[in-house]
Order: C-alpha cells, then structure tokens, then sequence
C-alpha cells in the first residue's frame, strides 16, 4: 500500500497521467493498472508523468484516471482496469478519442482545445450540485507536495493568522463564522477554542479526531488522503487560536495510507520549520504526532479518546469537567474532528463574513457527506448546509436501476432513518434537530425496497450491543434487550401459537420504552443516540414491523428466518437438481418423484428456487 | 523469544509506565500477529500492572487478537454499505464453508475469519479481504471458489469488478 516516491517525482513532462489513489481506488485495484501505465510508457517510450493525486469522491467509478496531453483538455476516465490501459493509450496519446464507457468528462482550461462530444465534468450532476470547498483541486495535487499545496492557495491563511492576528482575534473570526463541531456535537468551535485560550496552564492540547470508526463514513478519511496540508494548515491554526502546544491526531491504525501521507507531510512542516519551536519567529511552539489508535466506535465521544490516549479502555468520563478545562493529563484540551479542522483555513483566509454567506440561516458552511447504499454513484460529496436530502441523492444520480428508494439513514449507528415523504427536509441542525434526527459524521445510507427496515435496525443496535463501553446500565443492558426484541420479531416461530404473536408484539411496546429510557439516562452520545435507529423506524416503517410480527413475512425478504420455502407436488418432475444442490441437505425424495423440503434443515438460502428449472419451489 | 521481543520493543520505545502500553500492544501485534497469554505475563513484570488489567485493556479494543491468524486471514467487511449489499449473506455463507465464525481459526490453521469494519471500498461491496488481496463485489459463488482454492492451500487470484 505504500506510495512509491519516484511515481510522484515531478510534474513537469509534456504528457501526464494523474492516479486518484485512495483506500477506495486501492480497493479497487488501482495499484494494478498503475502498474500497466508504468509498463506502457516504458515500452512506448512516452514523456509523461505518473502523479498520484487524491480520490475526487466518485468512489463507485474507481479507479479514476485523468490524463492530460499537450495542447489538449484534461480528460477523465472511469473504471480504467489494467486490461483497459494499453487501449485507452493507444488512442489517446495518438489524440484520438478511445470509447464511450471509460469516459468520464473532461476539465475545463482556458487555452488548451477541448474534445467534442465530451461532457464537462464540473457540468456533471455529480458536480453541479455540489459546493465544493474543502474538496476543491483535490485531484489536481499530490497529497504530500507542499508546492501543489501552495498551488491551491494554501499556507495563506496560516500565514496571514500568525502574521496579523492574534490568538483571540483568531477564535472571534471562527466564534463569527458560526462553524460547528462537523464530528456530530454541533457546538461551536469557535467558543470551544476560545474557552481553552482562557485556561491558564503551561501545557494544552489540541487533538484532531481522524479516527472514523463510524462504520458507512468515510469522508474525513478521503479529505487526510487527499489533502494532508489542509488538516495540518488548520490544526496549526487552531492551535495558535487556543494556545495549545501539542497537537495529536488520533487515527485509526487501519488507515495506513493516511498515516504515511501524513507522517510525510509532518516531516515536511518541521524541515520548512513551520513546526517545532518558535514557527515562523511567532515565539509559538508547537509539536504534532500521531496517535494510532486499536479502535474502538465509543472513541468518538471526546473523553472516551481522551482515556484512550492515557492508555486505558476507551470509557467515557462524566461531564463536567469538559476537557476544555481539564482533559488529557488533566490539561485544557480541544477536540475537533477532521472536517471541523479543515474548514478553518478557508475562514481565515476568507473572512467570517464569506463563510456565512454559505449555508442557510441556521447553520452556516458545507457538509461533507458519505454516500452509499442503493444510489448510481457512492462517495463522498460536499454540499451546502440547508440543502435538501433529495438534493444529495439526486447529486449522485439517483437511484440505481430497477431500484426503489424508500429511505435514508443519516448519521450512522446513531442516527435515524427518514422516509421519502420527507426528503425535503433542509440538511441543517435546527431542522433535524425538530425532527429528532442527528446528522453525525455525515453517514449517507440509501436503502430501497431490497433493504428490511427491521433487520437494518437489527443490523445497528447490534454494532452498538458490540461496541458499548459497558461502564453505563442503560447503554450497556438497553440495547442487549433491543437486540433480543429484534431477533425475535426477525426469527423463525418455535410454534405458531397465540402467544407467540403476542409476546413479539408486547416486545414491540417494550421496544419503545426501552429507546426512551437509553435516550434519558446513558452517560455518553452513544448511548443516547443509539435508539433514534429504532424510534425513527418504529414511527416511520410501523406497517413494515405488524407484517413481521402478524404476518411474519418480511416483504424485503431479507429476513431469512421469516421464509418458508415447499415443493409444489404437480409441479415438481423429480429431477432432483434441487436436492443436489442445497447445501443443508433439506431436500428428500428419490429420482422421478416428488421432492420434500425438510423444514428443520433448511436455512432458507433460495438455492433450490433459483436451480429449479419448473417452478416447483413456492417461498411463503 | 517472546519474553525478548517485549523487552527490546520496551526499550527501543522507552516505555514507563501505563501510557505506552497500547502502543506496546499494537507493535507486539504488528509483528507477532497476535497477543499471548505469556506476553502479558511478561509485559505484567516488565511495567508493573496487574494481567488482568492488561487483559481489560485489550480486549476492549477490536484491533488485538487473541487467537492467532491462519496462513489466509479472511476479513469481510461488515461495514454499513456492505450491509446495504448483503454481506450478511456472505458472512453466513463463510461461515457454513468453512465451520468457523468470527474471530476463529480453522485446525490445520490455514484459514482464519474476522469480521471487520470499513475496509474501505463502500461502493464495490461485498468487500473480502485475504492477507493483502481485496475481493470486490464478492457473491456466494465467488466466495465458493475462493474459499474451495484457499483450503487446497493456495492463494486465489485476485479479481477486481
């Protein structure tokens, strides 16, 4: 997984072929057709430059390649696999035009010719629809050059903080801006610098949270992958705002490509000696490491990192006191998560007033959002706050053939999900918070009808029953019994009697208390968010949860347990093909005969009704 | 030998006192593959804090193992897109090939399952990953090819989309 060095050594060739690599592009299998482009212009002998920028957010195109020739636009390319390189190649570098499918737009320039016939890509929906401003150049620039960096406008604001502002003035242009905590709290950042600038205390710390364990978010990844400077512009900043002298960030371990991209930059800054002691003559000190975190979700919550850091399990404190008076090592401490840290640059160096401008009235500046599931296009998209949900989901192209959308889960383990007759709900704090909803890291979920509302919530309260810290009842017990609750709605009747049907329902009731309790009486965020999954679904997909309970089918046929598969006695011709290939051995009956389903054995996996070639096999 | 690794690993890191035991833990990790009884009996004497402290501390944490990995150590992502693409379907499905579910290793100790988060690849789930290879798009009988190629001892090829 490691960069090689010489690939990014300059930008200087007349041809060159940019490489979006991230963890998303690696998966992909970019290394592979990094490799074919080496080999093509060794064995072609073309003048061009291998340079590895950053993944622009259309995760479900990867890997994506642009290549720029001279006197030509910058033209893109979709899903280049290594088979697809000596082609693409081959016709490009002869200024031909290679086919449609790999196409996917083309830069716009000033004085070089464009290609006919090729869509624009910042006139792309995928585009057009966003705001993009900490995602801006992120495929123009090679993650770990300070020049390219530079290129984009960077280092301006750092510079202009320390050279003209003081620390104060700092915190009130942020305080002004109205930015808020993008990791989930909403509280504003500005305050939260300026309390700690107030403390009086010869060590502070600052702590950037990089560590996603959000499962379905993975925007702050993309953004340190893609612009390691932009987060350390805004950590130095930071730091000089509230005094601090040390600054961790706290990263998952997993993510090795940010960590190497990272270390590198770090090492950069403090050979410019834009680290380290007295940076650029301010009399400031300030050191940056890294902290790899083993992982854990309940780490979000900033005292839970905080016993991370000290060496302990990762529990959250009770509050107060806020770390912002006494949190590492009992010294002041500010907690930003990435997002929240990137923004800061663009503040400084465009004003207060400017960031205002975007946003709506209640929340001000862009948002960064982590879409998967059931839409043409995933990844990661940065949209104006106040923006519509529909918006983003008619951004990434809307949903893919011959599905359906029926909802969206916002926010992660600890968000809700919304149903389609409100996707014109605004995308800003004020709105969600009325109607209960969270809009943490930015997680984007699309389900549609092949998705089951109850096992989703299923799917979340067991992430939270696996990863609750244990140290509060409500958390720790609440959502082992939701659990329970929803296996049982979602598993197959020991017998079909009465009672049964009403003890699933009187778990449904309990459901409902259970959530009310968690959300009054858990410590941490975690805890109190963890049932919005269930109350959110409980008052939006009711009808979803009777027809599990009474009917006992799950319309999504997700729920295995729920299915009931038999033979069709006129229809069956005794093939026996069905029998060869369950893979439970449920199936009974000798050659020419009607075939059985042992009900015990089955496991409901729909083989036999996929190799039936007559249609005996009925699902109930 | 392991008793070594944990003093030089010690040393080179000027380890004290309980701060620097995770870090302790994930580099005796990265290098070993996994944590044993004996070493934190010997971290235990070595900093001075009690095991089952050091046991709480660790296993609170997804990242340490305490089972080792086997020759192919099979990850499926089980992260929320991957959710969203069925991988329930998968990790049953591996589950049933091979007689072993999360966090366990087969008895020949060839093949070794976790189910893990994000492993990053959100639109091309279901995500598998086997040592250093990642499997896109995974369905149940890819997962039958692969899984029948990695019991007969060899490394499938890797396949992309």
């Amino acid at each position: 997984m490691n960069t090689p060095l010489e690939i990014n050594k300059s930008k200087t060739a007349p041809s060159q072929i940019f490489l979006q690599t991230g963890t998303c592009s690696i998966v992909a299998g970019i290394t592979k057709t990094r490799d074919a482009f080496i080999q093509y212009i060794e064995s072609h002998q073309i003048d061009a430059d291998l340079i590895e920028t950053g993944c622009m957010g259309m995760c479900s195109n990867d890997p994506v390649v642009d290549i720029l020739i001279p006197g030509r636009n910058k033209i893109s390319f979709r899903r280049v696999m290594p088979s697809d390189v000596a082609i693409i190649c081959d016709c490009i570098f002869n200024n031909i035009l290679p086919e449609k499918t790999h196409i996917l737009g083309q830069y716009k320039s000033n004085d070089r010719f464009p290609w006919e016939f090729v869509p624009y890509i910042d006139e792309l929906p995928f585009f057009a629809t966003q705001k993009r401003i900490l995602l801006s150049g992120i495929e123009t620039i090679r993650p770990d050059s300070a020049s390219d960096y530079e290129s984009l406008g960077g280092f301006t604001a750092l510079l202009k903080a320390i050279r003209t502002m003081t620390p104060a003035a700092v915190c009130s242009e942020i305080a002004e801006s109205g930015l808020t905590g993008r990791g989930g709290g909403g509280y504003s950042t500005g305050s939260k610098l300026r309390t700690v600038l107030q403390q009086h205390s010869y060590k502070k710390y600052l702590i950037c949270n990089a560590d996603e364990s959000d499962p379905g978010s993975f925007s702050g990844r993309l953004l340190v992958e893609a612009k390691p400077f932009l987060l350390l512009e805004g950590i130095i900043i930071a730091a000089y705002a509230s005094g601090a002298n040390q600054a961790i960030i706290y990263i998952r371990n997993k993510y090795r490509l940010s960590i190497d991209r990272l270390q590198r930059c770090i090492h950069q800054l403090y050979e410019l000696k834009w680290l380290g002691d007295d940076i650029l003559d301010s009399g400031i000190n300030l050191r940056i490491s890294i902290y790899e975190s083993p992982g854990a979700f309940v780490c979000g919550e900033e005292t839970a990192l905080i016993e991370n850091l000290e060496g302990n399990r990762g529990m959250p404190r009770t509050k107060p006191p806020y770390p912002a008076i006494s949190g590492l090592h009992g010294m002041p401490t500010v907690v930003n998560n990435v997002e929240t840290l990137c923004n800061i640059p663009a503040i400084i160096s465009n004003g207060a007033a400017w960031f205002r401008s975007i946003g709506n009235n209640n929340t001000t500046g862009t948002k960064l959002f982590s879409v998967s599931g059931k839409t043409e296009i995933g990844g990661v998209v940065e949209i104006e706050m106040g923006s519509t949900i529909r918006q983003v989901i008619d951004a990434c192209g809307g949903p893919q053939s011959h599905s359906e959308i029926k909802a969206v889960h916002l926010g992660g383990p600890s968000g809700g999900l919304v149903p389609v007759e409100d996707f014109g709900i605004p995308l800003d704090y004020y709105h969600l918070d009325k109607q209960k909803l969270y809009l943490g890291s930015g997680s984007f979920a699309v389900l549609d009808q092949e998705n089951c509302i109850v096992n989703t919530c299923r799917y979340f309260m067991e992430f939270i029953e696996g990863e609750s810290c244990g140290k509060c009842i409500p958390c720790r017990e609440g959502s082992q019994r939701i659990t329970e609750i929803f296996k049982r709605i979602s598993n197959k009747p020991n017998d079909a009697e009465e009672f049964a049907t009403l003890l699933r329902f009187k778990g449904v009731m309990q459901l409902e208390q259970m959530a009310e309790v968690m959300h009054e009486t858990s410590l941490c965020g975690l805890g109190q968010h963890a049932p919005n999954v269930v109350t959110t679904a409980l008052k939006h997909f009711r009808e979803e949860f009777e027809e599990h309970i009474f009917e006992r089918k799950c319309r999504a046929g997700v729920c295995k347990n729920l299915k009931s598969y038999s033979i069709d006695h006129t229809a069956c011709t005794g093939c026996g093909m069905c029998a060869k290939r369950c893979p439970a051995d449920a199936i009974a009956g000798s050659l020419r005969q009607t075939h059985y389903i042992i009900s015990e054995r089955c496991i409901g996996c729909g083989m036999c009704m996929e190799s039936c070639k007559f249609n005996a096999v009925i699902l109930k | 030998m392991g008793s070594a690794l944990v003093q030089e690993i010690i040393s080179e890191k000027k380890i004290t006192d309980k701060s620097g035991l995770l870090m302790l833990l994930q580099i005796l990790q990265e290098r070993t593959g996994v944590i044993q009884y004996h070493d934190i009996v010997d971290i235990s004497k070595q900093l001075g804090i009690a095991e089952s402290k050091i046991f709480g501390i660790a296993s609170f944490y997804n990242y340490f193992r305490f089972i080792p990995k086997g020759k192919f150590h099979i990850e499926i992502c089980t992260g929320t897109s991957c959710y969203l693409c069925d991988c329930e379907k998968m990790t049953a499905e591996l589950t049933r090939l091979t007689g072993l579910s999360n966090g366990e290793l087969s008895r020949d100790g060839l093949v070794s399952i976790e189910h893990t988060g994000c492993l990053g690849g959100c639109s091309q789930g279901p995500v598998l990953k086997i040592n250093d290879s990642f499997f896109t798009h995974v369905d149940v009988a890819k997962l039958r090819n692969l899984v029948s190629k990695l019991q007969s001892g060899e490394m499938p090829e890797e396949m992309s989309v």
